[in-house]
């Protein structure tokens, strides 16, 4: 115990030694990086998560949730039993009269309890407020659009089945709304108690019973899950993890990402942590060999060393972990915004996960290079030359490779995407490295003169060292450019491929009846040849004339196959679709081709759907490719007009009104009542927000990459210094002015930082072309700004490190600098 | 040779140092060169002879104007140095002085002909390759123009260092303990081709040494001992060499 004590006494004072005359300062930075880097995202990740376990506890407004269209009475006696906290509700449909006006309306009627999570957001005509509870009896809460079509305002009447209520506030935002498509009336929201009065609801009635639960004990999981195994089979418990599934696998997809990003940075970091330890082992044999020479074993000097290592972890961790935690306010700050509810405080899971990154990072890249240090020969203190062997390539290797598949694995948890993620960042950095090496080679034959010269055969001395610098450094700068450029290159690309006047309001729940009367509106509104497009909901019951086997389905297929499909009639409804297979006019189904790649199904396929309680079935007799981004009704199964005779269907249709015009939207529901009008002008905007919300979130993470390439670079420098102080005074002695040695100094660096810019732009080009062509479906477009950003970043790049080093380099006087 | 030349009293030196003085702090100031003075003459071959320590390099990196002085002048080739920032005095080396040191300084990057035009390039003079080119067959080279300083013997490395020395025609070369990282005979080589070539470009010679026998060779001789200058007369015992 006082041996370790003795060691680590020695580690430390060696330690504060080496920072201050910064032979640990590449070390340091690497650590600092890689820790801020993988904290940042991990505090980030952290707090997203628990934000979003908080909003999908607001999408169900409960912690659990039944629904049900019979009463729920056997499942609240469980409820109780299990001490859950309950509230009830019942949703339907109705016409809700306002003077001379009506209008189709959702009715919610909730009890006192009503949320037990999220909050509602009302406007009383004075303020808009957020309250935690529904309307009291005697009044209805309406969302804007009813209010509006029925001409009515806050204070009215409204007639609900027999009851008159007061319209006490215009209801902005409920917890538990659910699909907006599938909502397909506006939300009129009232008491419980006064449900019966309006007489609306018997028991022949179809209504959609709810019961909402919580509970804030500890063990309420548990409790859940008892009361899961207690319900009759037709129910089903709706948990909020399993709320809204497409989110949380999306945003578990961009905390991987995320977390992969910052492991580039860690891995970059990593090799400026081999670079900066190969340099100080070269640097501590001399101490080494001193300590052996005074008696020191080759165990104690290993203790020691590692001892400095562990303490160099710490010290880097602790401000790599509060950098990572101010990072991690900016991106929170992006996203807290598209969330729309508050982020709680980080945990202490990043903080365990940038230490343990440290040591790995440390004892992974740096220890192998140490270990040498251990085994040096005493005999060094007489004869220079006297080394240890260079310990073995497979420890160096082996070490560094096992410290980088823990570190991705912990970011990707699945050992498939760690394989990928390894073998793809492998193969990146070899041809990074390759077509570097290649690059300086290519210079270093350059007919250069004088100090130009000087400039570039110290690039070409050390090919690799110089190689691997401007690979770290282009990758940086490569996901830089992809996630700046190339993103508002292919938002702005996407975004041109949506015509100006591209329809922007959808309509749906259009009755035969009405089609005449809404042309005729749209005609006198400016909308010329809408089209109306039949629609029908169908349940897809057999293929080949066999039931569907559900469970042969995952995913997306499972939902598709499961679900209702919204069908369409005719072959107008095809007009503006490709048809790849077959022949449209033939009777029978038209299918869209992704959609039958998913389920299976294949030209002359026998598909059977019930509709409108009738079984239709025919085969698929073509298949079709659609532009989901025209902005038109579209549809995945169309069936021909004479397969769906006699079946009540209503109508869809779109058109473009400049700014969404809301005053003509009102006057069109006031005409057609149960029309429902979509704007999806504002979904795209969301969308959009999301997506440069999320792309900013990873640029920011992607920084570090950049700030890692730069520790390369630093790391090389370190390496190099003693060499290019001498090289600088060699010059000088020759008569070189500080003025020229500086000058070489800038030409390596320019020519360094342009074949950085150059790699960077070439890689950012083909990779956002190919992402543009191969995901996006945009035409091939190569933007030749990207070669100005890019040879614009190395130029920066060599504006920033020049002036700096080239200080180092010549503050020393000549004779100074050649003695020493 | 035995015996040292007076120098010419008609001449003007291209070399005067007078009462320089250098101390440094490590971290205790340590007086190295203790008010030096002396002068040397256009064309002369002058040698600094002292033991290990004594204050040789340090003196001549001082009247090359490698380093400054703490006290005291010294005028090179009419320049006064203490007159002139580091990129002032380079500018003075860049026009009249050589260097050859013990450890070569070649720079490791650039091949042999490459280290010899780099003084030429620096200077912005044309057809450096050429005279690089020529300077090397003249010591020698001829046939490893294309060859890294690794891929060189040391006394091919000091030869490929006379070149650089010679190729910008220097009125003054310093040469620092020149055979010190040499074997006998390869350092003899190496000494008689320097005065071979000093003599034909009438180069005057500043030679630091610690062998009095190579000290012989020059016109006259200052020894420094403790960083004090005194004139040099050879010791015949010690010319002599041990029974």
């Amino acid at each position: 115990m006082a041996g370790a004590m003795h060691n680590a006494r020695l580690a430390w004072q060696g330690l504060v030694r080496e920072v201050q005359n910064g032979l640990l300062t590449p070390m340091l930075l690497a650590l600092l990086v890689a820790v801020s880097a993988v904290t940042a995202v991990g505090f980030f990740v952290d707090r997203v998560d628990g934000a979003m376990r908080a909003q999908a506890a607001q999408f169900l407004a409960a912690d659990a949730r039944v629904e049900s269209p019979d009463p729920l009475d056997e499942v609240v006696g469980i409820a109780r039993e299990l001490e859950l906290t309950t509230s009830r509700h019942v949703t339907f449909p109705t016409v809700a009269l306002a003077g001379q006006q009506s209008q189709l309306v959702g009715v919610k009627a909730v009890d006192g309890a009503y949320p037990l999570r999220g909050d509602l957001r009302i406007d009383d005509g004075e303020t808009v407020s957020t309250v935690e509870h529904g309307p009291p009896a005697g009044q209805a809460w309406i969302a804007r659009r009813a209010l509006l079509s029925l001409d009515a305002a806050i204070g009215d009447s409204i007639a609900v089945g027999q009851s008159e209520l007061t319209i006490g506030a215009v209801l902005e935002r409920e917890p538990d709304v659910g699909n907006v498509f599938a909502q397909a009336a506006p939300r009129l929201m009232i008491h419980r108690d006064d449900l019966a009065a309006t007489g609306l609801v018997t028991e022949t009635s179809r209504v959609e019973h709810a019961l909402l639960l919580a509970s804030d004990a500890n063990d309420r999981d548990a409790r859940f899950e008892r009361l899961a195994e207690r319900l009759p089979d037709r129910l089903r418990l709706e948990r909020p993890e399993s709320s809204q599934p497409a989110f949380e696998t999306a945003f578990d997809r961009a905390a991987r990402f995320l977390g992969l990003a910052s492991v580039v940075a860690v891995l970059l970091a990593g090799a400026a942590l081999v670079i900066a330890a190969r340099h100080y082992n070269r640097v501590q044999q001399g101490a080494a060999a001193l300590m052996r020479a005074l008696g020191a074993s080759s165990k104690q000097i290993g203790a020691i060393y590692r001892w400095r290592l562990l303490m160099l972890a710490l010290l880097a961790a602790i401000p790599g972990i509060a950098i990572g935690a101010l990072t991690q306010l900016l991106l929170a700050d992006l996203m807290a915004q598209v969330l729309e509810v508050d982020l709680p405080p980080p945990g202490f899971t990043p903080v365990a996960l940038g230490l343990a990154v440290a040591l790995v990072a440390l004892f992974g890249f740096a220890l192998p290079s140490l270990v040498q240090l251990k085994h040096t020969p005493p005999l060094r203190v007489l004869v220079e030359h006297a080394v240890a062997p260079s310990p073995a390539a497979t420890l160096l290797f082996g070490a560094g490779i096992a410290a980088i598949t823990l570190l991705v694995w912990f970011q990707a948890r699945d050992a498939a995407l760690t394989l990928w993620v390894l073998v793809g960042l492998g193969a990146s950095l070899l041809v990074f490295l390759a077509v570097a090496w290649l690059l300086v080679t290519l210079l270093r034959r350059w007919p250069a003169r004088g100090v130009a010269r000087f400039g570039l055969a110290r690039m070409a001395r050390a090919r690799w060292m110089s190689a691997t610098q401007i690979a770290a450094l282009a990758l940086g700068v490569t996901a830089v450019l992809l996630l700046s450029v190339v993103r508002s290159d292919l938002i702005d690309a996407w975004e041109r491929q949506i015509p100006a006047d591209a329809p922007n309001i959808f309509a749906i729940n259009i009755q035969p009846e009405q089609v005449d009367g809404m042309r005729a509106f749209l005609q006198e509104a400016g909308i010329e040849n809408a089209s109306f497009y039949p629609m029908l909901r169908a349940r897809w019951t057999e293929l080949d004339n066999e039931p569907v086997d559900k469970a042969r389905y995952e995913g997306r297929a499972h939902r598709l196959a499961t679900r209702e499909f919204n069908l369409s009639v005719g072959e107008e409804a095809a007009a503006h679709n490709r048809v790849t297979a077959g022949d449209l006019g033939t009777e029978g189904f038209s299918v869209e081709e992704g959609i039958a790649e998913t389920l299976g199904w294949s030209l002359g396929d026998r598909l059977t759907f019930t509709v409108d309680g009738r079984e239709v079935s025919a085969p698929i007799t073509s298949l079709r490719e659609v532009d989901w981004d025209s902005m038109r009704p579209n549809f995945f199964v169309i069936a021909s007009s004479s397969l769906m005779d006699g079946v009540a269907t209503q109508y869809i249709t779109s058109f473009h009104f400049p700014d969404g015009a809301p005053e003509t939207q009102v006057a069109l529901l006031r005409e057609f009542p149960t029309v429902t009008l979509f704007d999806v002008s504002r979904i795209l905007d969301e969308v959009r927000t999301l997506i440069d919300r999320a792309s900013q979130a990873v640029e920011y993470v992607f920084a570090f990459t950049l700030a890692a390439g730069l520790v390369v670079l630093l790391a090389a420098f370190g390496a190099s210094e003693r060499q290019r102080i001498h090289d600088a005074a060699v010059l000088r002695v020759m008569g070189a002015s500080r003025g020229k040695v500086i000058a070489a100094l800038w030409i390596e660096f320019l020519a360094l930082g342009l074949l950085v810019g150059l790699l960077a732009a070439v890689a950012a080009m083909a990779v956002g072309a190919t992402l543009s062509a191969r995901v996006f479906d945009l035409p091939l477009a190569f933007n030749p700004l990207l070669l100005l950003w890019g040879l614009g970043a190395g130029l920066l790049l060599a504006a920033l490190v020049t002036p700096l080093l080239g200080r180092r380099m010549t503050r020393v006087a000549p004779a100074k600098a050649l003695r020493s | 040779m035995s015996s040292l030349k007076t120098p010419a009293d008609d001449s003007q030196p291209i070399l005067t140092v007078e009462g320089v003085t250098q101390t440094v702090r490590t971290p205790e100031p340590l007086t190295i060169v203790h008010e030096a003075s002396l002068q040397i003459f256009p064309g002369e071959a002058v040698a600094l002879v002292g033991p290990s320590g004594a204050g040789k390099s340090t003196l001549l990196a001082l009247m090359a104007g490698l380093d400054t002085p703490t006290a005291g002048r010294i005028t090179l080739a009419g320049q006064s140095l203490e007159d002139l920032d580091e990129d002032g005095r380079a500018a003075v080396r860049a026009g009249h002085v050589g260097f050859v040191f013990q450890s070569f300084q070649l720079i490791d990057g650039l091949n042999a002909l490459e280290n010899v035009a780099l003084p030429l390039e620096l200077a912005g003079e044309r057809g450096a390759e050429a005279r690089a080119r020529e300077a090397l067959v003249e010591v020698g080279l001829g046939e490893r123009l294309a060859h890294m300083p690794r891929q060189l013997s040391g006394g091919e490395q000091q030869r490929v260092a006379l070149a650089r020395a010679f190729v910008i025609e220097p009125d003054i070369l310093f040469a620092d303990e020149p055979t010190g990282s040499l074997d006998t005979a390869t350092g003899e080589h190496v000494i008689d081709l320097l005065f071979r070539l000093r003599e034909r470009h009438q180069t005057t010679l500043v030679l630091v040494t610690h062998d009095p026998a190579l000290a012989t060779r020059c016109d006259r001789g200052f020894e420094v001992s403790a960083g004090r200058v005194s004139d040099w007369q050879p010791d015949p015992d010690a010319l002599r060499g041990p029974k």
